[in-house]
């Protein structure tokens, strides 16, 4: 009897932690958490090393969280047109389309941040010059 | 009766069979062999392949050693008469085993000295133009003096299609080796370019600069590879003739992608080979590279798209202007 309640016990456990976890579409944790910004920025060249001049953070104000626009140079000579970026995010946030892969930067581009609930989406700009 | 028949009749088979199989393998115990494939690197032609082979005999002395090479190869390939031990000092010490070593066509043989029960010597085998791109296997056999054999036969070993030179010098002065050719491997100086009018097999330049001025700006420069026509990142004061073919070479800079063949580091595992450069992307590439570095390296594809080199940068020095270089190729 006492290991049937335990039993018990054990599957409703497992279905209240279940619908209380609740994943997307891509297998991702849907949290409570509202917060939605970039943390920090960075593009690599071919040769997997930063291009930028000076990394983009909150800190430095390279990134304006209000505005949602991240601003950054390109060391002269840089290839824009062949960068990988990649973004700083925390708490549970996504980032739409991904980053990771080859980029063309030579024009501003967007990224969508979406919140860990789901609930709060916000589109950065990202504007890479290059010193000249 | 007959069911007797049929049983000793077995039982005889079968002891002939277990005698049979026993002398057998007393046979093949009289003598013992092994054999390691040293070289790791891909088999580029011009390079050797290297064997450590080893022989024992239990009843006797070891009389020769061979291979047959399933195509001959080139000039320095054979059997090394010496066996190596690695001393209680950690320096490798030789004793010479072998009277005699030669190699005529595909056989390679070494006779050796009347003492020697069980060596292990090294074998070479120089990688011949015939084999680039093709498979090559080798059958090693040892006989004693109570006329034993065995043999040890090695899988196919793909050659490399690749091409390969190291330790090039390039010099960023007017009158240095900077013009590079991929298609001749070899970097020219500017009267070897025009008295030769090779200005169309200059595929890029090299040039050390500290910083490059941009307007009022100056901006990092440091060591780079220009196509002739990147005019963009030519260094200050720096020109070519206006007569000269001006080829775009796309480029894509890499660092830690080593190659223990041109780095010289036989302890390094990692190579470039065929299947890197078949897979070498340049979309989106650029025709130049600044700031190349020690240890860096640079894939390219001529204008041509005849070729893909890797060229890796074994060391650059700012107070000479000079970088040297190894360069693999891949033709397509």
């Amino acid at each position: 009897m006492k290991s049937k309640i335990l039993y018990l016990l054990f599957i409703a456990v497992a279905f209240y932690s279940c619908s209380d976890r609740p994943i997307d579409e891509n297998g991702l944790l849907i949290s409570e958490k509202s917060a939605c910004y970039m943390s920090s920025f960075n593009l690599v060249g071919t040769d997997n090393q930063t291009v930028l001049v000076t990394v983009p953070t909150v800190a430095n104000a390279l990134i304006d969280t209000v505005k949602c626009e991240v601003n950054a140079v390109a060391r002269f000579g840089t290839n824009l047109k062949k960068v990988k970026p990649y973004c700083g995010l925390t708490e549970d946030i996504i980032c739409e389309p991904g980053m990771g892969g080859w980029e063309d930067f030579t024009f501003p581009k967007k990224y969508t941040l979406v919140s860990g609930n789901r609930k709060i989406r916000k589109e950065y700009t990202i504007n890479i010059t290059i010193q000249q | 009766m007959r069911n007797r028949i049929c049983i000793i009749s077995l039982l005889g088979i079968m002891i002939c069979c277990t005698i049979v199989s026993c002398s057998k393998n007393e046979e093949e115990q009289q003598i013992k062999n092994d054999l390691i494939k040293r070289t790791t690197s891909p088999l580029v032609v011009g390079e050797q392949i290297y064997f450590a082979y080893a022989a024992a005999s239990m009843d006797g002395m070891l009389k020769t050693m061979r291979v047959e090479a399933s195509i001959a190869g080139g000039e320095g390939t054979g059997y090394e008469p010496y066996t190596w031990r690695t001393g209680n000092n950690g320096v490798d010490v030789s004793t010479e085993v072998a009277s005699s070593c030669s190699t005529s066509g595909v056989l390679s043989e070494a006779t050796l000295k009347s003492n020697v029960q069980s060596t292990t010597l090294r074998y070479y085998y120089t990688i011949p133009e015939t084999l680039r791109g093709k498979e090559v296997s080798f059958v090693f056999s040892a006989v004693s003096t109570t006329g034993h054999e065995t043999s040890m036969r090695t899988p196919s070993y793909k050659v490399s299609a690749l091409d390969m030179k190291k330790n090039i010098t390039m010099v960023s002065t007017d009158d240095g080796a900077r013009y590079f050719s991929i298609e001749d491997m070899k970097a020219y100086t500017l009267t070897e370019v025009e008295a030769g009018n090779l200005s169309g097999k200059i595929d890029f330049i090299y040039a050390y600069a500290p910083k490059k001025s941009i307007g009022e700006n100056q901006y990092d420069y440091k060591h780079a590879f220009f196509s002739p026509a990147a005019t963009t990142y030519y260094p200050d004061g720096f020109s070519i003739p206006n007569s000269w073919t001006k080829n775009s070479t796309l480029m894509d800079k890499k660092l830690y992608v080593w190659d223990g063949q041109l780095k010289n580091d036989p302890n390094n595992g990692i190579y470039v080979d065929d299947l890197d450069m078949q897979e070498q992307t340049f979309n989106n590439s650029v025709d130049y590279v600044l700031d190349i570095r020690t240890e860096g390296s640079v894939f390219m594809q001529t204008a041509s798209k005849k070729y893909v080199a890797y060229i890796y940068i074994n060391k650059v020095t700012d107070s000479s202007q000079t970088a040297e270089v190894g360069i693999k190729r891949y033709t397509y």
